[in-house]
C-alpha cells in the first residue's frame, strides 16, 4: 500500500465514523430496544436512553419460545445447504472455468437466469417437486429449496476465482498423471481457499436469514428455522416487540462474530479472486 | 448416453407421481390427526388435545402451531396441493374461498349426526358465512365484533361526561373535536383510524361506516359493485374527513393499522377508537392509568351500528388422511364448556356464551355488537378488491383525489373482478 | 463437462420445472384451458405499468446510489489505518441482520408518532416527519432506497475493496511522480482499474433489486395507494393474497422477460468478445 497517497487523515476517519454510524445504528435501536422495559418501547415521544433497564425480554426468547430449537435447526440447514452449494459450485465452478463444451454458454446463462424468476414464481412450483419426493418438512428439504438461492452465485463466483487460478501449476500435476479430479482438490483448492471461504460465508447467511421458503416448506416446529421463530412473536393482536427485537438481536450476534473473526480470510477471499484485471 | 439417461429419469420422476395422495383410514385403527391450530391458542389447544387423548386412545393428536404471518395462503398451498393436515384452524371470511377450490369436505352429515352442534344457537352471521353452494364447510368456534373505546380521563379534561360515549357520527365528530390538542410537544388526537399497515384492519373499520350508512360494497346479489353509489361514498367521506377536513385523527394515520391505533392510545396520543376485545388486556398491562370506558359503535343519526364480523373456524380439507377421526375431534371441540375454554375471544355459540369466562363487565359492549356484525360478502375477489379500496382511500387521504372520483375508480377496478 | 453434471441436474430440475410450470400457467386459464387472456389483460392493467415504473425508479436510484456509496467507501477501506477489521466487520452488519427484521425496525424507525428518525427531524425543525416519511408521496420512495442502500452498500465496498487489489502500484508512483492529485489519480487510475467490478456488480444488484421484495413488504406494502408498489411485489400479491397464479405467472414472464433484454443488452455493452462465451 505504500505507493498509494494518502488522503486527509481527518476527512476520512470523519467519513469512515459518519458511515459506522449509517451502518449501526438500526441495530443499535434493536439492542436498545430489547432492554427497555415493555412500557417504554412504544412511549411518545421515542427515548433514545432507556429510563430502564430489563434482561427479562431475553430471558423470555430462552424460555417461553422455541427460538433455542429453531436456532438448531437453522443451523444444521445452514450448514448442510452451504456444504452442499460448495461441493457443488466447486465442481460446477471447475468445469466451467476449465472446460470448453457445446452448451456451456447456454447452462452459464441458464444459472444466472435462475435469480431473473420472482421469488412468488418459484415457491409453489418448488413446493409440488418437494412434495413428491416426500421431502417436504426435512432437513434435506430445506437444504434443497435453499440451494436454488445460492448456487447461481456460488457457481458465479467459483467459476471466477477458478478461472484466474494459472493453468501452469495444474499442467505440472498433470504431467505427473494425476487426475483431473485429483488436480483440483490437490492443487487448485488450496491456493483458493479465501474464495472459498468467501463463497461459504455468502451461502451460510442468505440461508440462515430467509424466510419465505422456510415458512412455505417446514411447517413442523421441528425443523422450522430462526426467521420464522422471530415472526412467532407476533401473535394475532400484539407483537411483543422487545423478545423479537432481543430474538433478532440474538439471531445476528453468532454472525457478526464469525464475520469478525474471519473477516480478513473472507476479503481476500473476495480480493484474490474473481476481480484481477 | 448415461447423461442423458440419468436427466431423463429425473424428467420422469417428476412428471410421474404428481398425483394427490389421500385415502380413507381403515376403521378401529390407531389415527393420528394433524392440527393446525394458530400459536395464540397456546397453550390451550394443547390441553384440549390432551384431553381428548385421555378419552379416545385410539386417537393422536398432533398439534402443529401456525403463525399468522402468510397463513391465509399456506392453508390454500396445502389443500391444493393434496398433503394436508386434517384440520385447520381458519378464519370466518377464508372459509368460502377455501370451499371454492373443492378441496374441502363438506360437513352436513357429521352436522345432522351430532349432538352439540347446534345451527341455530351459532351467530347467525358466522353461521351463514360457512354455506358454499348450499353445504356447510366449516365449524365456527369463535366470533366478535369491535366495540368503541375511549379514554375516560381524558374525557373529563375536555369537560365531556365520562359515562356517556358517542352514540351517533354527530356525537363523535363533536367529541373528537373537543378532545383534539394538536400543538406542542405531545399532541393529542380525538380519534384513531386505519389508514395504513394491515389492509385487513382498515377495510374492517370502513366496512362498519359503509353499512351503518346503508350501503354496501356489492349489490345484494353480487352483481354489480356500488361502492361508488351516494351511502357509501358518504361513509367514506365522513371516514377521510376525519383526517383530512376535520383533522381529528392523527396525522401519521397512513402508517397506522390496529395494533398502532392501540399503541397511540395506550400512550395517550389519542382518545378514542375501534376495536376488539383483544385491545382489553394490553391497555390495562401497559397504561394501567387510563380508565377504560366502552360504548356501541356510534352510528348515523337514525340508523342502526354495523361492523364487520370477526372470528375463527375449523375446517376440514377431503385429502385428510384422517377425516373421520378429524370429525369426531371438530365434534368434540364444538362441546359447549370446550368452545368457550378454546376461544382467544368470545366463542360462536350463545351457549357458550354464557359461560363465566365471558362475565366480565368489560366485555358487555362487545357481546352487545356481535348481533349487528356480519361478514365481508363471499366473493372470490375480494382480497383483491379490498385491496383496489385501501389503495383509493389512501388516495383520498393523500389529497390525490376526491371521494367521489377515488369510489369510481375504485369501482372501475372491482367490476372485472366480479 | 462431467464436472458441471450436478450443477445441471439440480438446474433441471429446480429451475427450469418453475419456469416451465409458470409458462404453463401464463397461457392457461384456472381450469386448464389455453388462452392468452392473461396477458392481455396485464398489458390492460394500469397497476403493472405503474408498479413497473416505481420499479424502474425503485431499483435505478438504489443501484445507483449503492455502488456510489459502495464505492467510496471501498475506496475509503484501501486506505492503511487502524481498526480496519473493525470497520470492515461494522459495515457488514447490515448485510448480516436479517431482512425482514431490518426493514420493520426501519418502518418503525420512521413513524410519525413513535419513530426516533422523525423524533430527531422534527427537533431539526422539519416539522413534517410527524406524518411519518413513509406515509408522504414524495419522501416514500427516497426513504426505502435509503434502507435498500443501508443494507447493500458493504456488498459493494467490499467487492470494490477485493478490485482495488487489483492495480499495479507502480500506475500511482508514475502519475505521483507527474504531480496528479488524489481526484486525478481517482479518475485516470483507480476507476478504470475497477471497472470490471463495478461492471458486475451492476448486473447483480439489478437482478436483486428486481427480486428484492423483503423491504418493501415489510415497510409499506406497496402503499401508500401504491405508490411504492414494485412490480415483483405485486406479483406476489397476485398469487398469495388474491390466489390469482395465472395472471401472476404472466407478469412473472414479463419481469423474466425484461431483465432478460436487460441483461442482455448489459452484456453487449459492457463485455468484450473474448469474456463473452
Amino acid at each position: 500500500m505504500t505507493g498509494k497517497r494518502r488522503t486527509g487523515r481527518i476527512g476520512l476517519a470523519v467519513f469512515l465514523v459518519l458511515v459506522c454510524t449509517f451502518s449501526l445504528f438500526p441495530f443499535l435501536w434493536m439492542v436498545i430496544t430489547s432492554v427497555k422495559e415493555q412500557r417504554e418501547i412504544m412511549s411518545i415521544p421515542p427515548t433514545l436512553v432507556p429510563s430502564r433497564l430489563t434482561a427479562g425480554h431475553y430471558g423470555d426468547v430462552f424460555t417461553k419460545s422455541n427460538m433455542p430449537r429453531y436456532f438448531i435447526n437453522s443451523t444444521i440447514i445452514a450448514t448442510g445447504s452451504t456444504v452442499i452449494a460448495l461441493v457443488f459450485s466447486i465442481l460446477g465452478g471447475y468445469g466451467f472455468a476449465r472446460f470448453r463444451f457445446r452448451g456451456r454458454a447456454f447452462l452459464q446463462n441458464a444459472v444466472l437466469s435462475s435469480q431473473m424468476l420472482p421469488t412468488a414464481a418459484i415457491i409453489v412450483p418448488v413446493f409440488i417437486i418437494l412434495r413428491t419426493v416426500h421431502l417436504l418438512n426435512s432437513y434435506p428439504g430445506l437444504i434443497l429449496a435453499y440451494l436454488i438461492i445460492t448456487m447461481p452465485l456460488s457457481v458465479w463466483m467459483m467459476t471466477g476465482y477458478f478461472r484466474f487460478v494459472p493453468a501452469e501449476i495444474e499442467e505440472a500435476a498433470l504431467i505427473d498423471g494425476c487426475s483431473r479430479l485429483g488436480v483440483l482438490t490437490r492443487v487448485v483448492l488450496p491456493v483458493s481457499l479465501p474464495g472459498l471461504v468467501a463463497t461459504a460465508v455468502y451461502c451460510f447467511v442468505v440461508t440462515w436469514n430467509e424466510f419465505l421458503f422456510a415458512l412455505s416448506f417446514a411447517t413442523d416446529r421441528r425443523v422450522m428455522t430462526l426467521p420464522i421463530g422471530l415472526m412467532e412473536f407476533s401473535q394475532e393482536f400484539t407483537t411483543d416487540w422487545g423478545a423479537l427485537m432481543a430474538g433478532s438481536v440474538l439471531m445476528t450476534l453468532p454472525i457478526v462474530i464469525l464475520f469478525f473473526v474471519i473477516q480478513r480470510a473472507f476479503i481476500s477471499g473476495l480480493t484474490s479472486g474473481a476481480t484481477k484485471g | 448416453m448415461a447423461r442423458t439417461l440419468v436427466l431423463l429419469m429425473c424428467a420422469l420422476t417428476l412428471t410421474t407421481g404428481l398425483w394427490a395422495s389421500g385415502s380413507g383410514e381403515p376403521p378401529n385403527k390407531k389415527a393420528t390427526v394433524t392440527w393446525w391450530a394458530p400459536n395464540f391458542n397456546d397453550p390451550r389447544s394443547d390441553t384440549l388435545a390432551a384431553k381428548f387423548m385421555k378419552d379416545n386412545p385410539n386417537i393422536t393428536i398432533d398439534v402443529q402451531k401456525t403463525v399468522s404471518a402468510g397463513l391465509q395462503d399456506k392453508i390454500l398451498v396445502a389443500i391444493q396441493s393434496g398433503t394436508t393436515p386434517d384440520i385447520i384452524d381458519g378464519q370466518l371470511g377464508w372459509v368460502v374461498s377455501y370451499a371454492a377450490t373443492g378441496q374441502l369436505s363438506a360437513l352436513d352429515e357429521g352436522i345432522a349426526r351430532s349432538k352439540s352442534i347446534v345451527p341455530s344457537d351459532f351467530v347467525p352471521g358466522a353461521w351463514s358465512g360457512m354455506k358454499y353452494n348450499g353445504k356447510i364447510y366449516g365449524i365456527p368456534y369463535r366470533a366478535e365484533s369491535h366495540a368503541f373505546l375511549y379514554n375516560k380521563n381524558m374525557y373529563r379534561d375536555a369537560g365531556l361526561d365520562p359515562n356517556t360515549p358517542p352514540k351517533t357520527w354527530t356525537d363523535l365528530l363533536q367529541n373528537a373535536r373537543k378532545l383534539t390538542k394538536a400543538t406542542g410537544d405531545k399532541p393529542v388526537y380525538g380519534l384513531g383510524i386505519c389508514g395504513g399497515g394491515e389492509v385487513g384492519n382498515m377495510i374492517t373499520l370502513l366496512m362498519g361506516f359503509i353499512w351503518m350508512n346503508g350501503g354496501d360494497v356489492v349489490s345484494s346479489d353480487y352483481k354489480r359493485i356500488t361502492i361508488n353509489e351516494p351511502a357509501a361514498v358518504e361513509a367514506v367521506k365522513f371516514y377521510t374527513d376525519l383526517l383530512t377536513t376535520y383533522k381529528v385523527a392523527p396525522p401519521s394515520t397512513l402508517q397506522n393499522d390496529g395494533t398502532a391505533m392501540r399503541n397511540l392510545f395506550i400512550q395517550g396520543s389519542i382518545a378514542q377508537f375501534q376495536q376488539g376485545s383483544y385491545a382489553i388486556a394490553p391497555i390495562h398491562k401497559d397504561a394501567p392509568g387510563i380508565e377504560l370506558g366502552f360504548g356501541p359503535i356510534p352510528a348515523p343519526v337514525g340508523k342502526k351500528p354495523a361492523s364487520v364480523l370477526g372470528g375463527w373456524a375449523y375446517i376440514i380439507p377431503k385429502a385428510a388422511p384422517s377425516g373421520n377421526a378429524a370429525w369426531s375431534f371438530v365434534d368434540w371441540l364444538s362441546q359447549t364448556d370446550n368452545m368457550a375454554y378454546y376461544t382467544d375471544t368470545f366463542p360462536a355459540t350463545n351457549a357458550a356464551m354464557k359461560n363465566a369466562r365471558f362475565s366480565n363487565p368489560e366485555f358487555k359492549a362487545f357481546l352487545d355488537m356481535t348481533p349487528y356484525a356480519r361478514l365481508t360478502p363471499p366473493l372470490k375477489g375480494w382480497v383483491q378488491m379490498t385491496s383496489v379500496i385501501f389503495k383509493e382511500v389512501q388516495a383520498i387521504m393523500l389529497g390525490q383525489k376526491d371521494t367521489q372520483k377515488a369510489m369510481d375508480d375504485a369501482a372501475a377496478q372491482m367490476t372485472p373482478l366480479l | 463437462m462431467l464436472f458441471t453434471l450436478p450443477v445441471s441436474l439440480f438446474l433441471l430440475t429446480f429451475i427450469l420445472f418453475p419456469l416451465f410450470t409458470n409458462i404453463r400457467l401464463s397461457l392457461t386459464d384456472p381450469t386448464g384451458a389455453l388462452t392468452s387472456a392473461n396477458f392481455a389483460a396485464m398489458l390492460r392493467d394500469h397497476t403493472v405499468w405503474a408498479s413497473l415504473w416505481v420499479t424502474v425508479v425503485y431499483v435505478g436510484g438504489s443501484v445507483l446510489l449503492q455502488i456510489l456509496v459502495g464505492t467510496s467507501v471501498g475506496i475509503a477501506l484501501d486506505q492503511p489505518m487502524r481498526l480496519r477489521g473493525l470497520v470492515r466487520s461494522i459495515i457488514l452488519v447490515p448485510w448480516v441482520v436479517p431482512g425482514i427484521v431490518a426493514a420493520t425496525t426501519w418502518a418503525w424507525m420512521y413513524h410519525g408518532d413513535f419513530g426516533i428518525i422523525s423524533r430527531a427531524l422534527i427537533d431539526l425543525g422539519i416539522s413534517n416527519a410527524r406524518q411519518g416519511l413513509l406515509t408522504h408521496p414524495h419522501t416514500v420512495l427516497p426513504a426505502l432506497i435509503a434502507v435498500n442502500v443501508w443494507k447493500m452498500f458493504a456488498f459493494v465496498a467490499v467487492m470494490v475493496l477485493a478490485g482495488l487489489q487489483g492495480i499495479d502500484i507502480t500506475l500511482y508512483e508514475a502519475a505521483r511522480v507527474d504531480g496528479s492529485s488524489f481526484w486525478d489519480e481517482l479518475r485516470y487510475i483507480t476507476l478504470p482499474g475497477i471497472r470490471h467490478v463495478l461492471v458486475s456488480i451492476l448486473l447483480l444488484l439489478t437482478i436483486w433489486g428486481f427480486n428484492s421484495i423483503t423491504i418493501i413488504y415489510a415497510m409499506t406494502q406497496g402503499g401508500p395507494a401504491e405508490l411504492s408498489l414494485i412490480l415483483p411485489l405485486h406479483v406476489y400479491r397476485m398469487g398469495f393474497s388474491f390466489f390469482n397464479f395465472n395472471a401472476a405467472a404472466a407478469e412473472s414472464i414479463f419481469l423474466f422477460l425484461i431483465l432478460t433484454i436487460l441483461i442482455a443488452v448489459y452484456l453487449k455493452l459492457f463485455t468484450s468478445r473474448r469474456e463473452q462465451e
